[in-house]
């Protein structure tokens, strides 16, 4: 539940400052767009003005015609005499009846934000801002409801700002979000007292009112479309850095749990088909390279709101039915059934649709379309089946079809390392096209903060969990400044998208070698630089014959992959440091005394090189201390992913030597443990005004699936205060309770 | 000082506020009733989409009304509106025969509601101005206002579009507000 101490704001240095930014920055917004924008004019209420207030509530969100606007967006000067004169203007009771009637036009519109109560004559007024994500943004009507709880919060009671405590009420609230498909801003105005107001504007400034828009439907399920893609996606992208998000001032709120008429996950599926082909203009994740119907952001976000919500059943029957027209469309219900534990049927439709390619009509992309079902087939193999054989076939097939792909490349460099065969794995892993510049999803700061002292970041009071949220930034800063300085320079940590993937291989690859194996098996494939310049420095080409011939078949290492054999190096180095410092410090029964920050740098290190059991000891050393997000969420997820693999030995009996009273306690440990890390994780989440995390849910549903609901909100009941629990429900157990299709057991 | 002040100035001239909630099954004329009362004029409407929210003074009182959308799809959202309503004003279509059935649901349905438990009920029989317009003691009995407990009710017939029966309703509502304090 959102408080006044859950909801950051920016002060504006005038009101309508921040709405004036965005729009002046519509045209460079890309991809799938900013947060959304709440923007709040507020004031102290005397009885002076609600008297002003009450007189020009007719000119309340209404069009005002005077001509007096000298530009759309002035500064906060002239909205005095803005002001002054639409006062003035309204000499008949026509400014309301303008509401209603057929009003559009630029001037009017543009005029629009700058004019609404004579704000300057307002008490203590001030305009504040704030993003958002996760809004229902299916109709205006949703919106406004959630601009008027918004409202409601801020006016409920004294908010305690900058230091006083100040009885606000609203004059005006806006919500500012991004239409990515046909690249516009859709604005809702709500004046209190007023009307409610919608506007379409495009990248050339232009703005007209929604309402009257021929395609308005279609334009609101694009732009809720657009809503739902930021939410999921940001998190999805961002996973790998623990879903962080640095723009602090922005309010994150479940978009599954967020429908006001209809439930969201309902019509993101029933409104897909409508929206389907223009998938691509939403772009797709960094890895790439071709942008098709099938892989792309909007279908990503539509896999994964099926896998949360467990909705397959409905999900199914719009797929088959888009299919029919779009035989490709197969390829999306495929991945929706991998991720559903249908692999059954998942195997039959791949094989089905590949027999039967002909029927893929879309010749232009048709190898595209024959690359994902391939690669989505190999990476099953190798995941699920460990068929590595199998898996080289259908990868070298993949990456003939589509060798500009990554995927393919990468999955078949591991189909490699999985079969030993190093040489090879190292020469494709050379040839995969990295995708140098596409960056990941994040949010980016739409409108400059004015000053430091614009910011209001309130300290959530209602939840409160000591250590999670007394942990103070300035100490964590402090212990960033004195960390150990190599530690703290291990480039590999800066490693992003393709690069990041790539390492994670060559650390696969060493754990098999060893470094000093790894460097012959290098020497022996790549073009190394001494031999390269005795060669090219020869004079007679005859006498060096002999010798060219080895260095023909060798190839020219990337400079991107030299690269990371050079970060290996610095991590393997500092990994054996420390494990050696460790051994020294334990041999004598010495303290490690090493800052929390170090802890995490060093479980990090541990991490890449593939040594999990070390990287999880670390974090733990490091929580113990205080806590930490980071530390926190990377133990969560080696909890999770050990918990599954022991869960796996209950039905293999003779592939481990643990007795099954020790899998089923060992499960309860991680259990119990997975229970505390996610109530953390979820008090600091809450603390920095972020009511939404996939990898929380993921996470906690491998829990609930065997504890069912009920005993898991028992725990933590038994563990934790009535707000954390009260917290803990609300944000995740509800979600599993009403969110899932019934899947989850109570 | 202000906000303390300003109170005490209020009581002194007797200037109180009411929160007035107004509902209604689309088509009734909530919008064409608020904006009569705010403007004195009759306006041409659309569906409401979200909600109007006015100020309108009578006397010594300052009513807040709240006109929200009444199409079905958006009803759910009516209980957005409940917290710290003083007072619900239930517009009907006097005229619309067919649908008075429904809109006895409706309001059934929102008399139960535990936030609104407070609040004092004003039913407008509106739209008095057609020849087949049911009466407002046929309203009366359709809508069951008769089986209303514990909280004061009336019925007012109006037509907003010529303004007859909205300040009678105002009226009702100010001298509940002064028995309720």
């Amino acid at each position: 539940m959102i408080t006044q101490n859950s909801i950051p704001e920016v002060k504006e240095n005038f009101i309508g400052y921040a709405l004036n930014e965005r729009r002046i920055r519509l045209p460079q917004f890309q991809d799938l767009g900013p947060a959304d924008l709440i923007t709040l004019a507020k004031y102290l209420p005397t009885s002076g003005n609600t008297n002003v207030i009450n007189s020009t509530s007719r000119n309340n969100g209404v069009m005002m015609r005077s001509p007096a606007a000298a530009g759309p967006y002035d500064t906060g000067s002239s909205m005095v005499a803005n002001g002054a004169t639409s006062d003035a203007a309204v000499t008949t009771n026509s400014t309301a009846a303008s509401i209603y009637s057929d009003n559009k036009g630029t001037n009017d519109t543009a005029s629009m934000i700058t004019e609404f109560h004579p704000l300057n004559k307002l008490k203590g007024e001030v305009g504040t801002f704030f993003y958002s994500m996760g809004v229902d943004t299916s109709s205006p009507t949703s919106i406004a409801i959630f601009l008027k709880e918004i409202s409601d919060i801020i006016t409920e009671k004294p908010q305690v700002w900058f230091g006083k405590s100040k009885t606000f009420h609203v004059a005006r609230v806006s919500f500012s979000t991004w239409n990515a498909f046909r690249r516009c801003d859709i604005n809702v105005i709500v004046n209190i007292p007023g009307t409610i107001q919608n506007y379409i504007v495009d990248c050339n400034g232009e703005s007209q009112n929604l309402e009257m828009c021929a395609e308005h439907d279609l334009i609101w399920a694009e732009t809720f479309v657009s809503g739902v893609v930021r939410s999921i996606m940001l998190m999805k992208e961002n996973a790998e850095e623990g879903e962080l998000q640095n723009l602090v001032e922005t309010l994150i709120l479940n978009p599954l749990a967020a429908g006001q008429i209809d439930d969201v996950a309902e019509m993101f599926i029933d409104s897909f088909p409508i929206i389907y082909h223009k998938g691509p203009l939403l772009g797709a994740p960094y890895c790439i390279a071709n942008v098709t119907k099938t892989n792309n952001y909007l279908v990503e976000t539509l896999v994964e709101l099926v896998k949360l919500t467990r909705s397959v059943g409905r999900a199914e029957v719009m797929l088959k039915d888009l299919a029919t027209d779009n035989p490709e469309v197969t390829i999306i219900l495929t991945k929706i059934y991998l991720v559903c534990d249908r692999e059954i049927d998942a195997t039959k439709l791949m094989y089905d649709t590949l027999l039967r390619d002909d029927k893929i009509t879309d010749t232009n992309n048709y190898m595209d379309y024959k690359s994902e079902l391939l690669c989505l087939q190999a990476q099953f193999l190798v995941d699920k089946k460990q068929d590595y054989n199998l898996a080289q076939n259908i990868a070298q097939e993949a990456a003939n079809c589509s060798p500009s792909e990554f995927k393919p490349w990468y999955i078949l460099s591991k189909v490699y390392v999985k079969l030993n065969d190093i040489e090879n794995a190292l020469l494709i892993l050379n040839s995969c096209p990295m995708s140098p510049l596409k960056e990941k999803y994040v949010l980016k700061r739409v409108v400059p903060l004015s000053s430091d002292n614009s910011l209001h970041l309130p300290l959530p009071i209602d939840v409160v969990l000591d250590e999670v949220t007394s942990l103070n930034p300035q100490d964590v800063q402090k212990e960033h400044r004195s960390a150990d300085s190599m530690l703290v320079n291990l480039a590999a940590s800066n490693l992003k998208s393709t690069f990041q993937l790539a390492y994670r291989l060559l650390t696969e690859i060493v754990q098999i070698t060893g470094w000093e194996n790894l460097l012959k098996y290098r020497s022996n494939i790549f073009v190394m630089e001494d031999e390269y310049q005795k060669s090219s420095s020869s004079l007679s080409k005859s006498v060096n014959e002999q010798e060219e011939v080895p260095l023909r078949a060798k190839r020219l290492c990337e400079r991107w992959l030299d690269n990371l054999f050079m970060l290996l190096y610095e991590d393997l180095k500092m990994y054996t440091l420390w494990q050696t410092e460790q051994l020294y410090m334990d041999v004598r029964n010495n303290n490690h005394n090493k800052l929390t920050f170090e802890w995490e740098l060093f479980g990090l290190c541990a991490r890449r090189l593939g040594h999990f059991p070390e990287a999880a000891k670390a974090f733990q050393n490091g929580l113990s201390q205080r806590f930490s997000p980071r530390c926190a969420r990377k133990l969560l997820e080696y909890c999770v992913n050990e918990r599954q693999r022991i869960k796996k030995f209950i039905n293999s009996p003779n592939s481990h030597d643990m007795a099954p009273e020790m899998i089923s306690s060992r499960i309860s440990e991680l259990d119990n443990s997975i229970i505390d890390l996610c109530v953390k994780i979820c008090c600091w989440n809450h603390r920095w005004y972020t009511e939404f995390s996939i990898s929380l849910l993921d996470s906690l549903s491998v829990v609930i699936q065997d504890m069912g609901l009920t005993k898991v909100s028992n725990e933590i009941s038994s563990r934790y205060s009535e707000t954390v629990l009260k917290l803990v429900r609300e944000n995740l157990l509800d979600f599993f309770a009403t969110g899932t299709n019934g899947y989850y057991d109570a | 000082m202000g906000l303390f002040a300003s109170k005490l100035f209020s009581n002194l001239f007797g200037n109180k506020e009411m929160r007035i909630l107004m509902v209604g099954l689309d088509g009734a004329g909530k919008t064409t009733v608020l904006y009569k009362l705010k403007l004195g004029e009759v306006i041409t409407t659309i569906p409401t989409i979200g909600f109007n929210v006015e100020t309108v003074q009578y006397k010594n009182i300052s009513f807040t009304v709240w006109d929200v959308g009444g199409q079905d799809r958006i009803r759910s959202l009516w209980r957005h509106y409940y917290r710290n309503t003083e007072g619900v004003i239930f517009v009907i279509d006097s005229n619309d025969r067919s649908r008075i059935g429904e809109a006895r649901e409706v309001m059934q349905r929102m008399l139960n509601e535990d936030e609104l438990r407070n609040a004092a009920w004003l039913v407008f029989a509106n739209k008095q101005d057609l020849p087949e317009a049911m009466s407002a003691a046929e309203i009366t009995e359709k809508l069951g206002l008769h089986s209303i407990r514990n909280r004061p009710w009336f019925i007012q017939a109006t037509c907003a579009t010529s303004g007859e029966g909205l300040y009678e309703g105002l009226e009702w509502l100010s001298n509940s507000l002064k028995n309720s304090t």
